[in-house]
């Protein structure tokens, strides 16, 4: 066999040709991701600007009739003295005799439950209950709010959601917003996992560094922490990193 | 490893049908055995068909080997296209006659009428769909004689279908079917082959996923696999000699399996 040199040549164009479907499938798919990508931000930018369209004005009306809405509910007390002492007066018995006079008043007694406390007070004058009825409503006036303000809770579903955009894409900037939030809400070890994850994907995100000496220190590695910032400085001289160094060395950030 | 084990693998993966090289696989065997058994049967004609390559000659030369001993029987490799020819050769095999002057189909019929024999005598036509219609109706009346029993292997074409045909729809009674080998035949083909020659370190060569190109490339024929397999350790011989680090002598090279599918043309590059 003296053609080898020629057959490794043919196999080589053949293994090109072999290629060239899955590098252009892939085209395709890269090409098609980024077309939906611009589509679905251009979308988004679209909508968080006609958010802010919305002026003083509106946010003013809209607050009015929410005030309004709250105004409209009457607050009245469940239950009035009259149809107490009504419901009362049905309840007791009534014979002439003096000793049933006596067992009337211990049934009613009997009966004395939350609703028929007050029975027992026939004397409780009614512009008594009325100041109460004022009270309340000045309560609920107190109450009313003055300023609506729309806050965004960080939930832990808010955060699930982005984890599984994360492992949809693998965007660090995904996995080191969820580091954060963990570290945020206290959870040093799920920030301590993200921070990595971001950090093995993209090793020069400074943030993600951070983070994760931080939750090193907040999961009691201070050590370790040290060794690690100190390595990440000599790579970077990030002053960020090297402020953090010298808090933790200090005991400024423990 | 050295360069005569390759030249000896390669030997293994010669195109020759030798009953020597029968490799024995479960299926092969079923069908083998039941070929066998038809043979015994008060039968006109058996009926050996399936694609190029998928065993039939082998299966023949098996057949005539391991029955010869037991009952008279004649191998016809390749097809005798003349008429007088393919009657002489069986008035030759059969009765022991030769005559130089034509021989035409009522002298051989009466030949066979007058030389009648205890047992009937098995003839064994391969490449049979390269012979005529007409030559194969006089065979087909031949056989109905019962003087003579045929075992006819041909292969299966898609343009005709030939089981349908006239003549073996009505006389034959036993037809068998061959088919190319599994992926997992394929190995045990292959890994068996070369364990017969001794070519241990050339079987433990061959991985799954290797086996499974090389299925890929040949559909599990076995005369592709024989014809890709020469050429595979044929490149392996000229890389020991040549150019050594090339090559890695534990595992086989998908990459010179293609090589070798590209040079025998089952791969169009």
């Amino acid at each position: 066999m003296r053609n080898i040199s020629d057959l490794e040549k043919r196999w080589f164009r053949y293994k090109l040709k072999s290629f060239i479907p899955y590098v252009l499938i892939s085209l395709m798919v890269i090409i098609s991701t980024a077309l939906i990508l611009s589509v679905f931000k251009k979308q988004l930018t679209n909508k968080s600007s006609e958010v802010i369209l919305l002026n003083d004005k509106e946010q003013k009306v809209v607050a009015t009739k929410i005030i309004e809405e709250v105004k409209v509910v009457p607050i009245e007390p469940q239950i009035t003295f009259k149809e107490i002492k009504k419901e009362a007066t049905k309840m007791v018995l009534t014979p002439s005799l003096d000793f049933i006079k006596n067992l009337r008043t211990t049934s009613t007694e009997s009966y004395s439950s939350d609703n028929f406390a007050q029975v027992q007070k026939k004397e409780i004058p009614k512009k008594k209950i009325k100041k109460q009825i004022l009270k309340q409503k000045q309560v609920v006036q107190q109450t009313r709010p003055k300023n609506i303000l729309i806050q965004r809770q960080e939930t832990q579903s808010d955060i699930e959601h982005v984890i599984k955009r994360f492992h949809k894409n693998n965007n660090p900037a995904l996995s080191l917003f969820v580091a954060k939030k963990y570290y945020k809400l206290g959870d040093y070890k799920q920030s301590y996992n993200y921070a990595l994850l971001t950090n093995q994907i993209n090793a020069n995100i400074e943030q993600s560094w951070i983070i994760f000496v931080k939750s090193l220190v907040k999961l009691h590695k201070k050590e370790q922490a040290i060794n690690i910032l100190k390595s990440y400085i000599k790579h970077s001289k990030s002053t960020n990193a090297k402020i953090l160094l010298d808090n933790i060395q200090s005991g400024k950030f423990k | 490893m050295n360069s005569s084990l390759y030249t000896n693998s390669k030997d293994v993966f010669l195109d020759t049908v030798d009953a020597k090289d029968y490799v024995q696989l479960d299926r092969v065997s079923t069908i083998y055995q039941s070929l066998k058994d038809s043979v015994k049967k008060p039968l006109k004609m058996i009926l050996l068909y399936g694609k190029p390559g998928t065993g039939k000659s082998m299966f023949l030369a098996k057949l005539c080997q391991d029955l010869s001993q037991n009952q008279e029987m004649h191998y016809y490799k390749t097809p005798i296209l003349d008429e007088s020819e393919f009657f002489k050769s069986i008035a030759h095999d059969l009765y022991d006659i030769d005559d130089d002057r034509e021989l035409n189909f009522t002298q051989i019929i009466k030949l066979m009428q007058l030389n009648e024999k205890k047992e009937i005598p098995l003839i064994l036509l391969d490449e049979a769909q390269l012979y005529g219609d007409k030559q194969m109706e006089k065979i087909r009346l031949l056989s109905d004689t019962r003087k003579i029993k045929f075992v006819i292997a041909l292969h299966k074409t898609q343009s005709e279908d030939l089981i349908a045909k006239e003549h073996f729809q009505t006389r034959i009674w036993e037809s068998i079917e061959l088919k190319n080998a599994l992926s997992a035949e394929l190995k045990i083909y292959i890994q068996k082959k070369l364990m017969k020659a001794n070519c241990f370190d050339s079987a433990n060569m061959f991985s799954n996923t290797s086996i499974k190109l090389i299925y890929k490339l040949t559909n599990g024929n076995y005369r592709d696999t024989n014809k890709l397999l020469r050429t595979v350790f044929e490149i392996y011989e000229w890389y020991y000699e040549h150019n050594l680090s090339k090559i890695n002598t534990n595992v086989m090279s998908n990459k010179i399996i293609e090589m070798a599918a590209i040079k025998v043309g089952l791969i169009d590059a």
